[in-house]
Parts: C-alpha cells; structure tokens; sequence
C-alpha cells in the first residue's frame, strides 16, 4: 500500500521536502512505517525515538495499523522558547 | 458590603438573564459572591460576564497556585494573562538575565532591565498589572534536586522553558507529582501547545527520548519572530485558564501552531503503551538531569583559560557567522569557519593541530564535532559556546 509521510521542523530541512510517497506493505503499522523511513532516509536515525507520528487529527502509536492512502504527519519535539 | 443595587446588578452576570425577571431574586445570593472587594468586582468584570467563568470560576482563579517555569518569550506573555485573570499565586522561574537580544520577543522587559534577572523584573511588573494576587520570583535553574519539590507545591505547571533538557526534567517532574502540565515550545514559525492531564498522557508519549545533542536547536540557533511565542504564549495562558475553570474541552490534546500559514491543528492524544514514564513498564521512576546526551570532547568554559595558556595552546575554529562575531570573539590563534559554510569548507581544517570550536551557546559546535571526531580530527568544543565564556569571565554586558 501507498502512504504519503508529511514532514515538519528540522525533519523537512533534513529531507529537503514537506512530503514523499512510502510503499508498505498491507496492515503495516505505524512502527514500520517509522522504521522503513528511517532505512531509507539515515539522516532521520536521530530522531527515531523522538517522534510524534499523526493522523489527521490523531495521534499514532507504534502499534496502530495503517491504510492505503493514509497521510501521517511527522513532528519532532520543538525546543525553543 | 453595602448592597445597593447598582453593585448587586454586577453580582448577576453569569446568571441566565431569563431567571432575572423579578428584581427581589437579586437579593439572594450565595457567599462565594461575597469574597470579592468591590475594586475586585470591577477589575473582573468582563469574567464575571462570561457564564462560563462568573463568580464561582474568579474564585477558583483566585484560589489557583500556578508555577510558570521560563520567563521568556512564552512564559512572559502567559504569566501576563495569569496574573491579569486573577490566578491567586504565580511563582515565576527563571535564572536567565535579561538580555538585549531577550526584548525582540520579551516585551514585558525594557532596555532598563538588561542584566537583570528576568524572575524578579516579571515580579515587579506583574505586581504592578495586579496587586491583589500573590507572585513569588524564583532566580533558579530547575533541576531534579528541586523538580519535585517545585510542582508540587502548584496546581499547574506551565512549560516555557528554552531547551530539551528542561523539557524532560519538568514533564517527568509534573507526571511524577501528579500536576497537570501545559507546554508550550516552538521552531521559527511553527509551535506546539500541549494540555498533559495529571495521570498521563504525558509528554514521554509524544515524543519517548530526546533526540541527541548534536540534532537540537534553540532560538539563538534557530531564529525566531517574537510574535511567533507572543501567539502561543497567549495560548497556553488560554489552555492553563480553561483547565483552572472547568471549561470543555479537558481532554489531552496538542495544538499544532503553523505561524506561516496561520493555522492551528488540534492532535487527540493517547498514552502510549511503552511510554517510559506512564506506560505499563515504566523505566522512568525519577527525575534525572543531563537527559540530553553529551559527547565526548568537551571543555568546560572554566577551563579554556588554562588551555589556551598551556604549552600546548588548540586552534579556535569559530563557528559562527560574521555579524556574531562582530559582537564579540574569544581571544587566542583562531580560524573562522563559519557553520554555513562548514560542508563546502571542511578541508580548510588542519588534521595536525587540535582543534576547539566554539560558537554562540555550544549546539553548532557539538554536531560538527561528532562530523569531525567521524573524520579523524583531533577536536573538542567548548560547552555553552561564547555564551558560557562570556558569563564565566563576568562580561555579561557582551552577551547576545
């Protein structure tokens, strides 16, 4: 199945774009999802464990399965004040 | 109290105006509408009108204890309307002076204030917006020794802090003390506001670790325009007085702020299962400080003077940009290598001599050390950057 993985902060400058396409396979669940990005994207290992994963107006744990044509948001935690 | 009319008319707002047909029901009125002053009555007027507040809600404001840790870009705005809605006892946190480069954003403070503790200068101006509440200054970091201690002395906690570090230590604190927390941070034109109810969700859910040290970022860093955190300090202020009043919706919620697009998207929270603090098998019993991990090589700013004086003296590699450094540079053999341009520039680097970068406030200079150790230099750098030296050699004026 195809998702699209929206981008926010620092993780958007990282990748250079606010969103891209990831293919997963069917019932795959928000940990695999972060955990392919990841594989295909070494520059987001940092943040592994300090994400915040999104969809639409819910929050995602890693064990929630996801759809074909879902859109998850990813955020890091903002520091500034 | 003389009851005459005109002042029982005030009395009434809050009360479906259907129920005020016969003028005698006006003469009855529970005591909490008593503990009012009449200047208290009239400051609070524009509440007492409202039926979601009334005399019952200004009374819990007044009775509310509320700990506001971070008296910057946040917190002075949130404090503001705190203290302006009556909130009986503020305790306002923050070790920082108040600085030039503070009043871009920060502006409760004045050119007066630079060098001054911000707890204290917030204090004094608060007092003068609203006599009548209690406000205690606090100059003091916030660290497991007194994170406990602190929360739960309040019935909540705002988080207006300036780092991760911070961030974690107060949110393990508030979830460790039962306290309901509201947090609030941001990133140039994005922001993020949370309501964490006591008993979890908790911001350990969101977000489970910290990143490393080298991936985190703040305002110096950053950049940000200050009615960015004017916006959600405002916001939290409003999230912190509708938890104190009861008002709908109570449920753990984050707001996700886009300043550039001028939106505001509500995320329902969730506990997380293996959160490390409130999921089933919690490995976080207590508060910790350092959780932002650090790397090896790094000189501490009360060193550098013996370093820079030894046989042995290292390269100061500068890291930041040209307009910084026109505002100050440490002293000593130095290369300026501007962070901007350290990927295209990197080979400028000598491999024979030991390196010590530094920057303004020491996160430059951590990412490219760990890039640096990677590629077999033999580096360290300075922690709390220029900042820390600045403040340690007592030249707190040249700070920015």
């Amino acid at each position: 199945m195809r998702l699209t993985v929206k981008l926010f902060a620092q993780l958007r400058e990282r990748l250079g774009t606010k969103a891209l396409e990831l293919e997963l396979p069917p019932g795959a669940t928000a940990a695999l999802l972060l955990e392919q990005l990841v594989a295909e994207h070494p520059t987001l290992a940092p943040f592994r464990e300090s994400l915040l994963l999104a969809r639409g107006s819910e929050m995602l744990e890693p064990q929630n399965a996801l759809a074909n044509n879902d859109v998850v948001a990813l955020y890091p935690p903002f520091s500034g004040g | 109290m003389r009851l005459i009319y005109s002042k029982v008319r005030i009395y009434t707002f809050g009360v479906p105006r259907e129920n005020l047909t016969d003028p005698k029901s006006l003469m009855v009125q529970p005591p909490s509408h008593r503990v009012f002053t009449d200047s208290e009555l009239r400051r609070y007027a524009r509440h007492l009108a409202l039926p979601e507040v009334g005399p019952q809600g200004q009374q819990r404001l007044k009775a509310a204890r509320v700990l506001v840790v971070g008296m910057g870009g946040l917190g002075c705005p949130a404090a503001q309307y705190l203290a302006a809605a009556g909130v009986g006892r503020l305790t306002l946190v923050d070790d920082d002076l108040v600085e030039l480069s503070n009043l871009q954003r920060q502006p409760l403070y004045t050119e007066d204030d630079v060098g001054r503790p911000k707890a204290e200068v917030a204090a004094t101006r608060l007092r003068a917006l609203n006599s009548a509440i209690r406000i205690e200054p606090l100059v003091e970091l916030v660290s497991a020794a007194n994170v406990l201690e602190l929360t739960q002395q309040h019935d909540l906690v705002l988080d207006g802090t300036d780092s991760l570090e911070a961030r974690y230590l107060l949110a393990d604190g508030c979830y460790l003390t039962g306290v309901p927390l509201i947090h609030a941070a941001l990133r140039r034109f994005e922001g993020q506001v949370v309501l964490f109810p006591s008993g979890g969700p908790c911001y350990r859910c969101l977000f489970p670790r910290p990143p490393p040290l080298e991936v985190i970022e703040d305002c110096a860093m950053a950049g940000v325009l200050g009615a960015v955190p004017g916006l959600l300090g405002s916001l939290q202020a409003l999230e912190a007085l509708k938890w104190l009043l009861l008002i709908e919706p109570r449920e753990p919620r984050l707001l996700l702020l886009d300043g550039l697009a001028g939106t505001i998207q509500p995320v329902a929270l969730a506990q997380r299962h293996s959160c490390p603090l409130c999921g089933e098998s919690p490995t976080i019993t207590a508060p910790v400080d350092g959780q932002v991990s650090c790397q090896p090589g790094e000189l501490a700013p009360e060193e550098l003077q013996a370093e820079l004086e030894g046989p042995a003296p290292p390269l100061l590699v500068d890291l930041r940009e040209p307009w910084e450094r026109n505002l100050g540079q440490i002293p000593g053999k130095e290369l300026h290598l501007p962070f901007s341009q350290f990927a295209q520039r990197q080979d400028e680097l000598p491999r024979e001599q030991e390196l010590l970068l530094y920057c303004h406030i020491g996160i430059r200079s951590a990412m490219v050390l760990r890039k640096l150790q990677q590629s077999g230099f033999r580096a360290r750098h300075l922690t709390g950057g220029i900042a820390a030296w600045l403040r340690e050699t007592g030249q707190q004026e040249r700070l920015y």
